[in-house]
């Protein structure tokens, strides 16, 4: 628990724990204080979880002057923001949740600190429900490339960990920046490559051989332009689990990413998948991506939605796919906390015969500017 | 792709091992692809009220998760769905 000066007195109060690193997030940036309170209450096991928990230290680090309060059964949380400073940030995740997770909260937060950020995370680098490491770096990182966060933009994986023992270490540098432009991606264009990784850990790399075949067996029948890399993890390099997965990305003609992973641990008392069936699940995955359609990926839509709402000077119009229930929640906490509200239309989109629906979305940005960030 | 097995199948899964119709809820509930948990109501021994999926932990992910699973099923071993897609790569258009 530590102590501070609120920036704001008006407060925003939630119950529950769903989209609470969204809420944390957003408070951040509008050091707008919130209250969260009915956390599981009534569960067997009342209380925020550890991972969560890390989240908010995790924030804690890079801000000076927050104040966060937990009650002592974890049911409730007064989180008042303080200011963005950045910096070099050491943190140890929670081996319940993968490192993705704890990046996706930076990756929307680090541009706006007052210095860049240059973050080391050690835990569990590809799981099979939260992002991978290497799902963020080849499309993350592109879009925020792309909307004009550049040099010093990385994600450099120095060891990987699986669950349930981790061992992973990954470093994330990210530039701060002055000024976001509006982003106007309104061409979500036409498969023209896959690119891919498999990676194997503490595993046989034949297992790696066979995720490809699989994929390339799925691939060659829409296009020969597929390349996947495998990447054998071997000594202090590997982790202290075993396991393999893969991530595979499709760019489109007009420079869209559209991504998807999976991962299996390998150990005693789990039951991995075949590397046939993994090669095959991320191929149907990245498939179902690419149906979707749209300029921005599933995962990644909030981090765009938030990139237009911080814009300035003009207006910001992206097509996406079928909006998530996460993404909609986005939508509605960007009104709470920053007042930004979006158009939003469906269009039928008959692409090939499809008949798919896609959804425009555009929004007037904020022009945000961080009271930490110095301006001369 | 990925089955979640639904509230209803769990229920009558559990219902089914109750009754001593078959016993594969151990299988169901601790299968690598099921997140769902089965706990029992406490200080009870009726035989329903011991049932409950009281966490469903896939759907916590999903409320916090930026990822939302399989909302189209495409029946990959049907040719015609390979045809449809074709058309969003880029060798798949037909001249004109």
């Amino acid at each position: 628990m530590t102590t501070g000066i609120s920036l704001n007195s008006k407060k925003l109060e939630y119950t529950g724990p769903s989209f609470f690193r969204q809420r944390l997030v957003l408070s951040t940036l509008s050091t707008l204080p919130i209250i969260i309170s009915d956390i599981r209450y009534g569960e067997e096991e009342p209380g925020i979880r550890e991972y969560e928990a890390g989240v908010i230290w995790l924030l804690e680090k890079i801000m000076s002057g927050a104040a966060i309060e937990i009650n002592e059964t974890g049911t409730r949380i007064v989180y008042k923001p303080g200011i963005l400073i950045g910096g070099p940030i050491e943190h140890v995740c929670n081996l319940d949740k993968s490192i993705g997770y704890y990046l996706e909260v930076l990756l929307m937060v680090a541009p706006f600190c007052k210095e860049p950020i240059k973050a080391r995370f050690k835990g569990v680098t590809n799981c099979c429900d939260d992002p991978s490491v290497d799902y963020l770096k080849h499309t993350s990182l592109k879009l925020l490339d792309r909307a004009g966060i550049s040099p010093g933009l990385d994600i450099k994986i120095i060891s990987r960990g699986a669950k349930p023992l981790g061992g992973g270490e990954v470093l994330f540098t990210c530039p701060v920046i002055q000024k976001l432009k509006p982003l106007h991606w309104l061409d979500p264009g036409l498969v023209k490559k896959v690119r891919g990784i498999a990676c194997t850990m503490r595993v046989a790399p034949t297992n790696a051989n066979r995720m490809i075949d699989e994929c390339r067996g799925v691939f060659n029948r829409f296009l020969p332009d597929v390349f996947i890399v495998s990447d054998h993890a071997k000594g202090k390099e590997s982790g202290k689990s075993p396991g393999y997965g893969m991530c595979l990305v499709a760019e489109t003609t007009s420079g869209t990413l559209l991504a998807a992973n999976t991962f299996t641990s390998v150990g005693e008392g789990i039951h991995p998948d075949r590397p046939e069936d993994i090669g095959k699940n991320c191929s149907h995955l990245l498939l179902e991506e690419i149906f979707r359609g749209g300029c921005v990926d599933t995962r990644n839509q909030s981090l765009v939605l938030l990139l237009m709402a911080m814009a300035s000077d003009g207006v910001s119009r992206v097509i996406m796919g079928y909006l998530t229930d996460y993404t909609i929640e986005f939508l509605r906490h960007l009104k709470d906390f920053f007042g930004v509200m979006f158009k939003v239309e469906t269009k039928p989109d008959s692409t090939g015969g499809m008949h798919r629906q896609l959804v425009y979305l555009s929004c007037s940005g904020m022009g945000y500017w961080s009271i930490g960030r110095p301006t001369f | 792709l990925i089955s979640t097995p639904s509230w209803t199948k769990m229920y009558n899964e559990y219902l089914d091992h109750r009754l001593g119709r078959h016993s594969s809820l151990q299988e169901l509930i601790y299968s690598k692809k099921d997140t769902i948990l089965l706990r029992k109501q406490p200080h009870t021994d009726d035989l329903l009220g011991d049932l409950f999926i009281v966490n469903d932990n896939r759907k916590q992910l999903v409320h916090d998760s930026s990822y939302s699973r399989m909302t189209v099923n495409f029946d990959f071993n049907n040719e015609s769905t390979y045809q449809e897609l074709k058309n969003l790569f880029v060798t798949g258009r037909k001249r004109v």
